[in-house]
């Protein structure tokens, strides 16, 4: 997006910059959320609080630092990391977890209406560890290059190269529908 | 190839796709191919359009930020790196700079030239891009596309006409008919819809649906429907076709609805000619040939059909006249007369 900078510097004060921001970066944040959670309406929640979350700290935003999708995408996986952290919280005091979210790969009020594509996708996704869904989620949907995935990842360049093809290749093989210990 | 060359190549590859997403590589195994359409998937799924939230969330956020800081008043805090000039002037002279330079870089530049066919305009809801969708540019290049569902163009719940019905996919995309849920607009908002009547649209919503008093020869209603969508929005549809039975039958389509604080929807109408027009009092938007019907023939070929647009805002409306074979003055003589 062009001006970016710019539109972040703004975007506290002035409504059209975050508008524009808002507009461009919604639909990654969301596709990322997606890739990472499955339920719809946690997607929109988590979606929500990302950029509420945004909006809050955006004058902290400095660009000399790091683009503002890297800024932006560390808001969302943080966002998530804790939700999944207090999903485990609340799954070791309550049995409620097992009737709030459905096992993966069963999404009856979605699957009248998704792709297959789309949905045997996010089935695959799913089956992935938690760190290559969240390699996959974020280079496929923040569009941010290796460099700057290691830096919100702590993990070395080369690396997530490394993770990122080995989870490619392990989705290739789920969506064929041959899982087996090779791919792992 | 080894594994360990491969990792070392695929983030080239995947960088490209990521720009392009139609640029595969041809000289790479099988397997290797697989891995890059799987990467390709993933960057072009897009499923955001299945937000219940995003337009609420949007009027959310930006009623938070201060009014008094809009772009209508001087703060402090607005540009840290040019203290001594008012924000309005930054924007003028932005502007200024911007269209000189795009001017000198469009005459002298080829590659910018390019780039220049992706700036857009705003019509409604829509943001009118010179650009093509996966489905439309793997339609014209003769490829089988990767539906994109909710994605490109094309509202999530309406039949994609662009695309190709790959195989396994059973019935695939429906293939145009005339009748409304065939448009080849993207309707807007059009997650779930409640059918409804002109009555109970203007007495309960005070939406007051527009009728055309004016058809060319030979076109006869097919159908009309008004619906009220899962966000609240009105979508009135008309269609018009002739008594041809041919499968490049002329279609005809009047689609009124409001948009009011929505999301705007990208609608991309590749190399199609996008000129602005003079229609009903106010300026409207005409696209000429774009190229997003496709049809079967009587052999099963798909055959892609040009479409013209006439766009326009009138109140809280937003209208969109579309046809396979009407010129421009045609359109506008129907757009004048709807009442």
């Amino acid at each position: 997006m062009a001006n970016e900078t710019d539109l972040a510097a703004r975007a506290a004060d002035e409504a059209a910059a975050f508008a524009a921001i808002y507009d461009h970066y919604f639909p990654r944040v969301y596709n990322y959320v997606r890739y990472r959670v499955r339920d719809l309406d946690l997607t929109d929640e988590l979606t929500s609080l990302i950029f509420e979350r945004a909006l809050t700290r955006i004058s902290t935003f400095q660009p000399e630092k790091a683009p503002f999708g890297a800024w932006l995408f560390a808001i969302a996986r943080h966002a998530i990391q804790d939700h999944f952290r207090a999903e485990r919280r609340r799954r070791w005091l309550s049995l409620d977890f097992f009737v709030e979210h459905p096992s993966p790969g069963v999404l009856p009020e979605e699957a009248a209406d998704q792709a297959d594509t789309i949905q045997r996708m996010l089935n695959a996704v799913s089956q992935l560890d938690a760190r290559e869904q969240d390699l996959i989620a974020l280079k496929f949907t923040s569009r941010l290059d290796n460099v700057q995935i290691a830096r919100i990842t702590g993990l070395s360049e080369s690396n997530v190269g490394v993770i990122l093809y080995r989870a490619l290749r392990r989705l290739r093989t789920l969506l064929n529908g041959k899982e087996n210990s090779y791919d792992r | 190839m080894t594994d360990k060359e491969l990792e070392n190549r695929i983030d080239n590859d995947i960088a490209a796709l990521l720009s392009d997403y139609s640029r595969l590589p041809e000289e790479a195994p099988g397997e290797y191919q697989e891995i890059l359409q799987i990467a390709q998937s993933l960057a072009q799924n897009d499923m955001s359009r299945q937000s219940h939230e995003r337009a609420a969330l949007r009027k959310r956020l930006l009623s938070r930020i201060p009014a008094q800081t809009q772009g209508e008043a001087w703060s402090p805090n607005q540009n840290k790196g040019n203290q001594t000039m008012h924000p309005k002037f930054r924007t003028l002279i932005f502007a200024a700079i911007s269209t000189v330079t795009l001017i000198l870089v469009l005459a002298t530049t080829p590659t910018m030239r390019t780039f220049a066919q992706d700036l857009w305009q705003r019509v409604g809801p829509f943001i009118i891009v010179n650009k093509f969708a996966q489905t439309q540019e793997a339609v014209l290049t003769g490829a089988t596309p990767t539906p994109i569902p909710g994605g490109g163009n094309i509202s999530a719940q309406m039949p994609v006409p662009m695309a190709t019905p790959l195989p396994g996919e059973g019935s695939g995309q429906e293939v145009l008919a005339p009748d409304a849920s065939a448009s080849p607009t993207p309707l807007p908002w059009t997650n779930e819809v409640e059918p409804i009547d002109n009555q109970i649209a203007e007495e309960k919503y005070g939406f007051q649906v527009l009728e055309p008093g004016y058809l060319p020869d030979a076109y006869s209603l097919i159908e009309h429907q008004v619906n009220r969508t899962q966000d609240d929005s009105l979508v009135s549809i008309y269609v018009y076709t002739t008594t041809s039975t041919a499968f490049d039958a002329p279609y005809l389509s009047i689609q009124q609805s409001t948009f009011e604080d929505k999301a705007p929807i990208e609608f991309m109408v590749g190399d199609a000619n996008v000129s602005q027009v003079e229609v009903r009092g106010t300026t409207g938007t005409y696209i000429e040939d774009a190229r997003l019907m496709t049809v079967r023939d009587e052999a099963g070929n798909n055959i892609t059909l040009p479409v013209n647009y006439l766009m326009w805002e009138e109140g809280s409306n937003f209208f969109v006249i579309d046809a396979t074979q009407l010129s421009q003055d045609e359109m506008i003589h129907i757009a004048e007369s709807l009442q």
